[in-house]
């Protein structure tokens, strides 16, 4: 059932996220085009510089704006999906489906880490089109990151697994988050939209609470400059943890109110 | 003989407002039932609750014996008061989901329907009329072999023509073996299909009777005993 529900939401949501994947890009390989072209006419001093120079400062202008505007769509598509399936009108079907509430959820989690880890993919290849031809620039700033993370005592293969980690433990927490929130906000009468908004900033402050707690803790531990790796590798390690116990709770919340809690009024 | 659908004690409240009490049924299989009442007295709250889409705040319900839960919802075919698909979806893949998930499904069925109404699977639902729409819903329940159909106001805000087809796609299609339970305030349209009737006045069930027994008892049909109990 897990299949055919993954099937389900991947479709719904994929009608959203697929647009948005290709326009990225279709416009990261226009970037490229314009990257190379003020690239090549810098060295042979062409007379059209100054326009291509125009053109392609426009665009990346819109191309930052188009980015940062994909970073709130993930979520923005991600929320109404579940929302619209899970507590509107359409939750009458999806409730109907013999499937258990835990199935559900963890299908629509599911769904939200497919794209998020496609949108990752297709940035992740974008940065690397951008660099093609030009790997000297980028392997010699890419070293001098490397000696100045060991220069303050950190690993660099502790580094990446964490910030992998935790990229991959973010795909889980960011959905699971805004789920929450709507399953909490569903208890709130005829104030739902309402409810689900103030657990959101609820759950928000609260983390950040308990994350400021934290760096405060370490912060008084440190008494040297060479012990900042110990900062780096603490909270690598805090947001690791704290990550895994957000996604139990969040998960435990919205299947239970789901399961026994459920009232499509 | 097992019931199918079972509600001991129900209530519901919302916030402060009960909504229904003390609610008692009990449904046998093979029987078509009204749940008959007007506007506000409690039948799609009632529907909700046997499905699972509402928690009592008291009482106990279940189906074939079991409480509200993925095994139940495979034995309901329920069938909402508003359109529940979605829009962006061609009616061909609303039958490919409805396949998927319920084992009970007729497939051929569902397309022999939609082919008689000249529906165009090929067609997204946002394309189509309301009238269509609420008509693919119904194939869609219809087409299931359920133990039990829960028509929430199946003719309401139609067109006597579109009445007529609906309640004959219902009579013509659910499983013989299993109830049907129809909400409405239609009574003249449905009375002659039903065989059981129960009376729902603000949350309360004030009549629950055959139909043979209203006639026999009362000497009136059940459109006119309802007139009687719900004059304002």
């Amino acid at each position: 059932m897990l299949t055919k529900l993954l099937k389900k939401d991947i479709t719904a949501t994929g009608r959203f996220f697929v647009p948005m994947i290709i326009i990225y890009a279709v416009a990261c390989v226009v970037g490229k085009i314009l990257m190379e072209l003020v690239l090549s006419m810098l060295h042979t001093g062409s007379n059209m510089y100054d326009i291509i120079l125009l053109v392609a400062t426009v665009f990346a202008t819109f191309f930052i704006i188009y980015i940062v505007a994909c970073y709130i769509l993930i979520r923005v598509f991600i929320v109404y999906d579940f929302y619209k399936t899970m507590v509107s009108d359409q939750a009458y079907l999806t409730h109907m489906l013999p499937v258990s509430a835990n199935l559900l959820v963890l299908s629509k989690v599911l769904a939200a880490v497919v794209w998020q880890a496609l949108t990752g993919f297709v940035v992740a290849a974008s940065i690397a089109m951008f660099f093609a031809g030009h790997y000297d620039t980028a392997i010699t700033g890419f070293y001098e990151f490397i000696n100045s993370m060991e220069a303050i005592g950190m690993s660099f293969d502790f580094y990446c697994l964490n910030v992998f980690i935790n990229l991959v433990l973010s795909a889980f927490t960011t959905p699971l988050m805004f789920f929450a929130a709507i399953a909490i906000g569903h208890l709130f009468g005829k104030h739902r939209i309402l409810g689900a908004i103030g657990s959101y900033v609820g759950i928000y402050v609260i983390i950040e609470v308990i994350s400021i707690l934290f760096l405060i803790v370490i912060g008084f531990r440190i008494t040297k400059p060479e012990q900042t790796s110990l900062l780096v590798n603490g909270s690598f390690v805090f947001s690791t943890i704290l990550s895994l116990i957000m996604i139990g709770v969040f998960y435990w919340v919205t299947q239970y109110i789901f399961s026994r809690k459920l009232n499509l009024e | 003989m097992n019931s199918i659908l079972e509600c001991s004690h129900v209530n519901k409240r919302f916030g402060r407002k009960e909504v229904l009490h003390d609610v008692n049924i009990q449904i046998e299989p093979g029987h078509i039932i009204g749940l008959l009442g007007p506007n506000g007295s409690g039948k799609t709250t009632l529907i909700k609750l046997a499905c699972g889409l509402l928690t009592p705040s008291e009482g106990d319900i279940r189906i074939l014996g079991e409480p509200a839960g993925p095994s139940s919802k495979l034995k309901i075919a329920y069938l909402p008061d508003k359109s529940c698909l979605s829009d962006w979806m061609k009616v061909s893949q609303i039958v490919d989901m409805f396949h998927d998930f319920y084992s009970n499904f007729d497939r051929i069925k569902a397309y022999e329907m939609l082919g008689r109404l000249d529906i165009d699977p090929k067609l997204k639902l946002k394309t189509l009329s309301k009238g269509t729409k609420e008509k693919v819903q119904l194939i869609l329940v219809m087409s299931r072999k359920a133990d039990l159909y829960l028509l929430d106001e199946p003719i309401g805000g139609v067109d006597p023509a579109a009445r007529d087809y609906i309640l004959q796609t219902i009579l013509t299609n659910y499983n013989e073996e299993g109830s049907i339970l129809i909400s409405t305030h239609l009574i003249a349209d449905v009375e002659q299909v039903l065989d059981r009737v129960i009376f729902l006045k603000e949350g309360r069930v004030v009549l629950d009777s055959s139909v043979d027994d209203i006639r026999i008892q009362n000497r009136k049909s059940v459109d006119e005993l309802f007139r009687e109990v719900f004059s304002c």
